[in-house]
This record gives C-alpha cells, structure tokens and sequence, in this order.
C-alpha cells in the first residue's frame, strides 16, 4: 500500500458530509436512496454521472439539488438539436475596443457541470463535452484550458427510443462511471412531494452543506479505502462474465473494472468502513456496468435488458473468499498490451 | 473443535498411511530375503506412527508433526543400528553416531548395489529398508495430512511397487491389496472427516475414480494368470488357475513371451550338482520366422534300458549325477533331461533317439511320471571341445543332416555371415568361435532382454540385430544361425531351466522356465550346448564356455594347455535362495535393478515435491481459516433450505439464513441472531479487512453452533 489507510476521523467525516448531502437532496426529492447512493458515490470516486429516466421524474432535480447542496460554480448546458460545440466549450470573441479576441468561457468551465437532455444534441456537440469530461480540460483555438478541480458532470438523458433524440454511442457512454435510473416514485413518495411542492419550490430552501475543498478531501479519503485481493477478484470474476456472456454483444471494458473498484470504495467510505465489500461491488455492480453494455439481438429481442443481464451476472458469480491465482492480472496486462 | 477439526483425522489418516507404507515393505519379497527383520522395521514403522499421531492431536502445526516423526526416526534408527567401529551401540544421537549410521546406511547401499537377488537381510540392508520406509512414510502422512493431499499421497505410497512392476516381479496379492486398500481408506477418512471441504472438489471424485480404476487393472488381470499391459507386477496366482505345462513348440520369433505359468512343471531331487537345463526337443528348420522340430526316426529308436550316448560312464565318477524326476505338471511325449545323459531308468514304453538325443514315448505322456536320469556332468569340458578335430566341412560334420547347416531364404544371410565372421576373426578353433558368438550376444552393452518383441519383416534374426532386444528364442535363433554362416552345424534345443528350490532338497521347474537355447556339434563329442541368452535370465554360461581365456587366439597352441575349470572342482552348493534365473556369482550379476530403483524414488519425490508447491500455489490443499472454517461448518450444518447460495457476501449470507429460517417459521431469537450476526461479520473481516479478524476461533465455532442448534432445534420442531 502506497498511500495510508485513511483514519477513522476521515471516515467519520466522510459519513458525516454525505449524510448531509443525502439529507438535503432528500428534503427536494423523496425515495430516490439508491440513486442518490448512486450519484455520491460516483462524485467520491471522482467519476461522471449519467442518469437516464423517462422525462418528469426528477433526474435534473436531482442534480440540480446536489448542485445546490454543494458550494462550488455550477453549469447548466440545456442540450438541444441546434446547440453548437462552442456554445459547450465557450468561444473567443473579437472585441472591436481594443482590436483582440477574448475567450469567453462556456457554461462547462464549472465544479458541476449539469448536462441536461444529452442525447437530444448533435453528436458533434456530444463529443466535445465527452472529450472535456475525460481530459479535464478544453482546447479552443489553438489554447488549452484546464476545467476546475473537482470536475463533475452529470447528464441526463430520455430512454434511446423516445423522439428526436441522438443516442450516445458505446464510447462515449463508456466514459461515463455509472449511470442512475430515477425511476417513478412510490404512491407515499409521490404524495410528500405533492406536500413539499406546495407553492414553493423546494429546491430554492436547498443550502450548501459542504464546500469543494471538503469534497476533494473526501474524494482522496475514497481513493485510499483499502480493496482486499478476494474483493478485487470478485470485481475480475463479474467482469469476465460480462465478456463471455452470450446474451451480450460487448462486454465491460478494464475501464469499468477500474471504475467499479473506485465506486465501490466510494460507497464503503460513505458507510464509515477503511475497506470494500463484496456487498459495495454488488450494489454499484448495475449502476456502473450496465449502460457500457450492449446486449445481443437475442436479448434485445427477448426483452432483455442490460440491467437485467448484469442482475443475473451478479446473482450468480460467487462471491470469492480470497484470490485465486496472483498471476492472473499481470498476464491480463500482457494480454491487453499486445 | 477447531484444533480437531484443523485437518483429516489423524486417528484414522496417519495410521493409515503407515499401513500402506508398511506393506511396501513386502514389495521387497522378490529380492530380498524375508526374515525376522521384518519385525523390527514394522516396530520401528509403529513408533514413528505412534509419535506423529500424538504430535497431531496436541498440536495445530502441519509441519511439526512430520518432523517429530523425522526425529524419533533418527533416534530409533541411532538405538537400533548405529555402532561405533568397535561395535559398540550408540545410545544417543550424537554428531558420531549419526555419521556412523550414515556409514552404516552407505553401506547397505553398496551391499544393495552388489548382491544378487534375494538378497540376505544383512544389518546394514537391513538399515536402509527402515530409513526408505520410515522417510516414505514421513512423506506420504505429510502430504496426506498436513496438505490433505491423500491422493497425491498415493503417488509416494506407490514408490515400493514400482521397481516390482518395472522389472515384472512377483509380487505377494495380499499386501499389494493391503496397500491400496489402505490408501483407498486414507483416501475416504480425509474426505469424509471434513465437512469443510471446499466446494467443487472434483479432484477427490477423479482420485477415487482413478483409484478404483488402478486397482482394477492392476489386479484383475494378474489374478488371473495375464499379464495386464506388460508393466505390473506379476502376482503369484494359485497353480489351480494354470493347469499343466506344455512347451509350445511353435516358436514364432515374431511373437512377444507372454505367459508366464508359475505351475510346477517338474520336481526333482539331485544328488550331485544341480542340472543346467532340462532339454526335450530338438529343433533344426528354421525358415527366418519359426522352427520346426525334427521328428524322431522311430526305426532308430533303442532301448533305453542300458546305455544313452555317446559313452558310458562309471557310476563311480565323480562327475555323475542322479536325479530323480517328478514331471507332476508336464504332459508331454519326451522325457525331460539333464545334458550328457548316460541312463534312464522310467516305467513305460520309452525309446532314445540318438542323434536328437530326445528319449521319445511311444504313445506316453511325461504327465505324473517319475523317472531317474544319471548324467555325466564333467563330460563336457573345455578341453575336450577344443580337443575336438573340428573344421569346418570336415570329416567330423559327415553323416550329420545338411539341415543343420541350412540358412533361411528369408534371413538376410550375407548380414549375419558378415557378423559372425568378424566376431570371430581371430577365433583358431570352433570351440573358440562359439566361445565367440556366445560372450557378444551375453554382452549387456550389446544387447538386452526383453520378453516383448515386435519384429515386423519376415527375417526375424535381422529385426533382432536392429532392435537388440529379444528372449532366449531370439538369441539361440541368432547363435545357431551365425553358427551355420561359420559352417559350424547348429540347431535349436528347447526345454527348461533348473528351477528353483522347493520343499526340502527337492527343486521346482514351473511353466515359466521354458527356454531355448542352441547346440553346435563338435565331432567326437557330440552336441554342445552354449547360452548365448543373457544372464539375467539364465545365470551364467555353462562351465566349459564361460572361461574365455581358455580360447583366446593369444595362445594358439591351446590345447594341451590351458587351465580348465576342473570337472572334478566341487561345485558351489545351491542353496534354497538362488533362483533359476539369478547368477552363481557376485562378479556374475545381471543389472542391478537397485540403482534404477533409487532414480525412480528420486524421480518420485521430486514429482510429488512439485505436485505438492503447485497444490498449495492453487490452494487446494490448504486447510481452512478459523473463521472460514466455522463459516463452512455452519452452512453444512444448516438444513437445506437456509443454505446460503455461494454468490451471496457474508452480510447477504446471514440475512438470508434469518430469513430462511423465519419462512419456516420461527424467528432466531435475540442471541442467536447476535451469533450469526457477528459471525458474518467476523467472516466479512477475516475476507476483506485490511487487519483481518481477530476473534477467537473459540468463539466463532460457538456462534457457528449457537446459530445451527437454533436451526436444527427449528427443523425439529417444524
């Protein structure tokens, strides 16, 4: 271990800040746990977050609540057909007063970057927010300029077949660390938000409870959770299956083994815990391999979706006690590096 | 619990695999003698088990165990045989003691190296079988035990037998069924006193398979009297199962020896030196693959009351010999006799047939016929075969058949000339030319024996001179061939080797000595045998030929001179030990089979010391964690339906034992749910946690109880 366990007073406060985001979303948005699980811990991982619901179920509610809940810069990107790459990333423009151009930057030079209706853009404009969101950076004219730290893009998008919409394509999705379904509300959720939209709008009493400084803090804290070699086989051993599976037709890549771990301790440092568990992998398992997935015709045609796949993965990979053969990883390097 | 539960039982295992150790012992019974000695290793065997056993139950330890055994073996073997060079005993180990018994040890291993099988059990042989044994078993209880590796156990436990299979000994039946019956219990007491084994073991099934396979194919076929693939042991099967012998005397050379009757053939007493052979048919066609024999003339027939040829002998002489013969297993038309035969005295209609010198029945069989045969066992003497006025094409040839000169159409005749006469360029007498023939094809370096031959062309003699290997049919064909290239008239003599002892001053010939060996003629001598067929299988060469000084061209003039091993020198008594096939002497000794015997054990280890790192890298055999192992013991104690799935975490597991368990009915109470509770997570610690668990495995067996009693009490009652 290169880097010191992380102390259980980083753990505490851990626990302590994402309880109090959790508390403030959850004031906005009611029976959504999983998903704000979901969302925190992608932010601790330091990863970016698509959420992909039918219209009205409040994913941009959601992202606008951890936004607020937040203090740091927050952009908001309303994608549509017409949007360009530039009105993404900003533009230079020529100021006649004193004969230059001056850079004006886009609503992506921001802590969270709120990318709403994604797949209704051009996949022009997909890619040159995808391209910022893996390199943490933008190029216009020949400049390259960094994003702030901590960067954090959460997406939303409408299911694939509604109208007038680009799907992303498995690349890009890829890049994305897990992707959150919202879904509809239970009847006692859906009558306490009817009671808490009464008049106002709840997101206007959202408060920040944490700033950016604290979120990097604890975002290092995360990467430091201590991942034991059964755990890490357990992550191989799902993963693998996804590639053998034959009701896909691509599996996960290594990026999604790195991000599932990175996620996983995320949601072990949220529960106060120095190291991952089994039961992390499992419940971030879906969030964070699913949307990279892509199921065979039979399966699209059976009705079979990659969530489901992925469930099925998990209910039957055996939860390893210890790894099997040290060797194994190295000779998976091997095999990806030729 | 856990410290019982740590590993297969040793009450059972360790003792176990001492018995399959200790009947290797009896693997031995081919080449050494066994005795009292016997008593002191199985003691010693006991000990060390005793020691182990008792080390396992006090402690956790896997490799303590094997080494206290190690120590009490040092020890005991110290006590036992390690003496000063004043003969004095050694009471404690000390660095002396143990470089004495390291002398004694190296010389049991010259002692093994140099003497003919069966060996006598000397002190230091003697040393050496309980210092292989006890490190066997050392071995095979490790791995079996410690590593719960009985199968691979069986790997080192098979060592003893290996030689006895190489080399197609017999082996005694009984201990070889001990031994794998053992190994077969080690086998099903560490599986079955485990219920902690891990999941998928199909290792155990293939190993209990193969077993039992082994077991079949090693011992049904031998049982009855086949010869299984040709690379097991030989066992001695009831002489019920063979019924009586009789020679085939369609000798194919293209077909490998496979029977191999132990029924007695014939029993015999001797007063005088033992026969080198039983000769009863003569055989002079050969067409490159099969003889023929030659039928007797039955107008030539005489009486065989009075005289055999070729000259009568004074029952006087101290060169005869009178046996008396017991045919209890042969059904043949000839009587079986020593060489040189001067009278025959049997019952029945039996007539002599001078020149194949058979007696032959007239309508008789050999079958429980009991007869007296005096031989003239000086007659044939080195200085009367080069006395003979032998060349060739010579007068002394006339009158002979021109079979015996005859050469095969099929063999290629120019090869085998070409052979024979550099082997024998410098040869100046025909004795001295078979001489020749003789000591190339007994030269280990040039050939080997084989029982399994596979020529393929039609000229069996070359495909011999290729493969260099073959059984006596092979090399008497080859003699008496290269013999007939030399114009030497030769032909082809079958019958039986001398046996070996039997009840008493009586010897037993069973089916498996028949031979073959050649005859030459020699004028005014007659026809003599030679033994060109090596001497693992037929001791040494007759007496008058196994001297080659005598005929070395060094001393052309040879014949009034040279030094002969005297008719009259008393020959060496046979004891019970010397079997038919051993040499007479040390310096005449067939390969020693011990030095292949130590490679092989080397060669074994070494497999199992790989086989054992590989397991453990894969860990297979490890034994499990205390908290793993309570872990498992609980799942196999639950009933069936509470059983958690192996894709469920620790966490998952105990919430789905709870909820199992309260879907037949009844909740865990307050504590038990506590227990499984804090087992799951001790578990969840011990698997994920960078500081492992640190409970008690005291306490983690209690819970694992706790939560099962509560289970099974709500089967119960369900």
């Amino acid at each position: 271990m290169t880097h010191p366990l992380p102390s259980p007073d980083d753990l505490a406060e851990v626990a302590e800040v994402t309880a109090a985001i959790r508390h403030s979303i959850g004031s906005v948005l009611s029976g959504l746990d999983s998903a704000i699980t979901s969302t925190l811990a992608t932010v601790l991982a330091g990863g970016h977050l698509l959420m992909e619901d039918v219209p009205g179920v409040g994913k941009t509610t959601l992202a606008r609540a951890f936004a607020a809940s937040v203090d740091c810069s927050v952009g908001r990107i309303q994608f549509t057909p017409d949007l360009m790459p530039t009105d993404v990333t900003g533009v230079s423009v020529f100021r006649s007063d004193d004969h230059r151009f001056e850079f004006r930057p886009g609503p992506i030079f921001a802590q969270v970057v709120i990318a709403d209706e994604i797949n209704r853009a051009s996949p022009k404009t997909q890619s040159a927010l995808l391209e910022a969101m893996q390199e943490r950076a933008v190029t216009v004219d020949g400049v390259t300029r960094r994003l702030p730290e901590p960067f954090l893009v959460v997406a939303t998008q409408n299911p694939i077949d509604m109208e007038g919409t680009y799907p992303l394509p498995e690349a890009q999705r890829d890049r994305f660390m897990s992707r959150v379904s919202v879904g509809y509300p239970q009847p006692r959720d859906e009558m306490a938000m009817l009671d808490s939209h009464d008049g106002t709008d709840p997101l206007d009493e959202v408060r920040a409870v944490t700033d950016t400084a604290t979120l990097t803090r604890l975002i290092d804290v995360a990467r430091r959770i201590y991942a034991a070699p059964a755990v890490k086989q357990h992550i191989v051993d799902l993963v693998a299956q996804t590639r053998t599976e034959t009701a896909l037709r691509l599996g996960a890549s290594p990026r999604a083994s790195l991000q599932l771990l990175a996620a996983a301790k995320a949601r072990a440092a949220m529960a106060g815990r120095n190291h991952v568990l089994p039961d992390d992998v499992k419940a971030l398992a879906v969030a964070v391999l699913a949307h990279r997935l892509v199921p065979s015709t039979e399966a699209r045609l059976a009705g079979r979706g990659t969530q489901e796949i992925v469930r099925a993965i998990v209910e039957r990979t055996a939860v390893p006690t210890e790894a099997r053969d040290a060797a194994s990883p190295s000779m998976a390097t091997v095999a990806n590096g030729s | 619990m856990s410290a019982r539960n740590r590993s297969a039982s040793p009450w059972r295992t360790t003792p176990l695999v001492a018995v399959a150790a200790g009947a290797g012992v009896f693997a031995l019974q081919p080449v050494v003698v066994m005795g009292t000695w016997l008593a002191t290793v199985i003691g010693l065997l006991a000990v060390v088990t005793a020691a182990v056993v008792a080390t396992r139950l006090l402690s956790r330890s896997r490799v303590l165990p094997t080494l206290l055994g190690l120590a009490v073996s040092i020890v005991a073997m110290v006590i036992l045989f390690s003496r000063t060079d004043e003969g004095e005993r050694h009471l404690l180990p000390t660095p002396r003691a143990l470089v004495d018994l390291g002398h004694l040890l190296r010389e049991g291993v010259d002692y093994a190296a140099t003497t003919v099988a069966p060996a006598d059990v000397t002190a230091p042989l003697q040393a050496l079988i309980c210092a292989c044994l006890l490190l066997l078993f050392l071995a095979a209880e490790h791995i079996a035990v410690s590593w719960r590796g009985a199968a691979s156990a069986g790997l080192v436990l098979m060592l003893p037998w290996l030689p006895a299979a190489v080399f197609q000994q017999r082996v005694p039946l009984v201990w070889l069924v001990v031994a794998l019956g053992a190994w077969l219990l080690t086998l099903a007491a560490s599986r079955r006193g485990d219920p902690a084994s891990p999941p998928g073991t199909a290792g155990g099934a293939v190993a209990a398979t193969a077993a039992s396979l082994g077991l079949a194919l090693l011992v049904v076929p031998s049982a009855l009297g086949g010869n299984g693939w040709g690379v097991i042991p030989r066992i001695d099967a009831p002489s019920a199962l063979d019924g009586t012998t009789r020679l085939n005397l369609d000798l194919d050379l293209r077909t490998s020896l496979t029977t191999n009757s132990t029924a007695p053939a014939l029993v015999y007493t001797a007063d005088g030196s033992r026969p080198e052979v039983f000769r009863l048919y003569a055989l002079g066609a050969f067409d490159g693959v099969s003889w023929v024999r030659d039928e007797p003339d039955p107008d030539a027939l005489t009486d065989t009351e009075g005289v055999l040829w070729p000259v009568g002998i004074d029952e006087a002489s101290p060169t005869s010999a009178t046996y008396t013969i017991d045919a209890v297993g042969l059904a043949e038309t000839n009587l079986p006799l020593p060489a040189a035969p001067r009278t025959v005295d049997v019952d029945g209609d039996w007539g002599y047939d001078a020149s194949l010198d058979e007696v032959v029945g007239d309508d008789e069989s050999t079958l429980s016929a009991t007869y007296t045969v005096t031989a003239d066992t000086g007659y044939l003497t080195a200085d009367r075969l080069l006395a003979s006025p032998a060349e060739a094409g010579g007068e002394g040839d006339a009158g002979l058949s021109a079979a015996y000169l005859e050469l095969p159409p099929a063999m290629d005749s120019a090869r085998v000339s070409d052979l024979a006469h550099s082997l024998t360029e410098e040869a100046t007498s025909r004795f001295a030319q078979a001489v020749m023939l003789q000591d190339y094809l007994r030269d280990p370096s040039e050939f080997d024996y084989d029982t399994s031959v596979s020529p393929t062309t039609g000229d069996t003699v070359s495909s011999f001179l290729d493969s260099r290997a073959g059984y006596c049919v092979q090399f008497a064909t080859t003699m008496v061939m290269m013999a007939r290239t030399l114009e030497i008239p030769a032909r082809l003599a079958v019958g039986f080797l001398p046996g070996s002892a039997g009840d008493g001053d009586t010897f037993i010939v069973q089916g498996g000595d028949a031979h073959a060996w050649p005859e030459l003629w020699f004028p005014e001598v007659g026809w003599v045998r030679f033994e060109p067929t090596p001497s693992v299988q037929t001791g040494s060469a007759p007496r008058y030929s196994s001297n080659g000084a005598n005929v070395t061209p060094a001393v052309p003039d040879s014949q009034a001179q040279q030094p002969t091993i005297a008719p009259q020198q008393p020959e060496r008594p046979d004891t019970g030990d010397a079997p038919a096939t051993g040499g007479t002497t040390s310096t005449e000794t067939g390969p020693s089979w011990w030095w292949a015997a130590v490679a092989v054990v080397v060669l074994g280890v070494a497999g199992a010391a790989v086989a054992m790192w590989r397991g453990r890298r894969g860990q297979v055999a490890a034994p499990l964690a205390a908290p793993e192992h309570a872990w498992e013991s609980l799942r196999e104690a639950l009933p069936a339906e509470a059983r958690w799935p192996r894709s469920l975490t620790p966490r998952e597991a105990g919430e789905h034992v709870a909820a199992a368990l309260a879907a037949q009915g009844v909740e865990l109470n307050g504590p038990d749910r506590e227990a499984l509770t804090s087992l799951a997570s001790a578990v969840e610690s011990h698997r994920y946690s960078p500081t492992g668990c640190d409970v008690e495995p005291a306490h983690l067996d209690a819970w694992a109880r706790q939560v099962a009693d509560a289970a099974t009490s709500v089967t119960a009652r369900a």
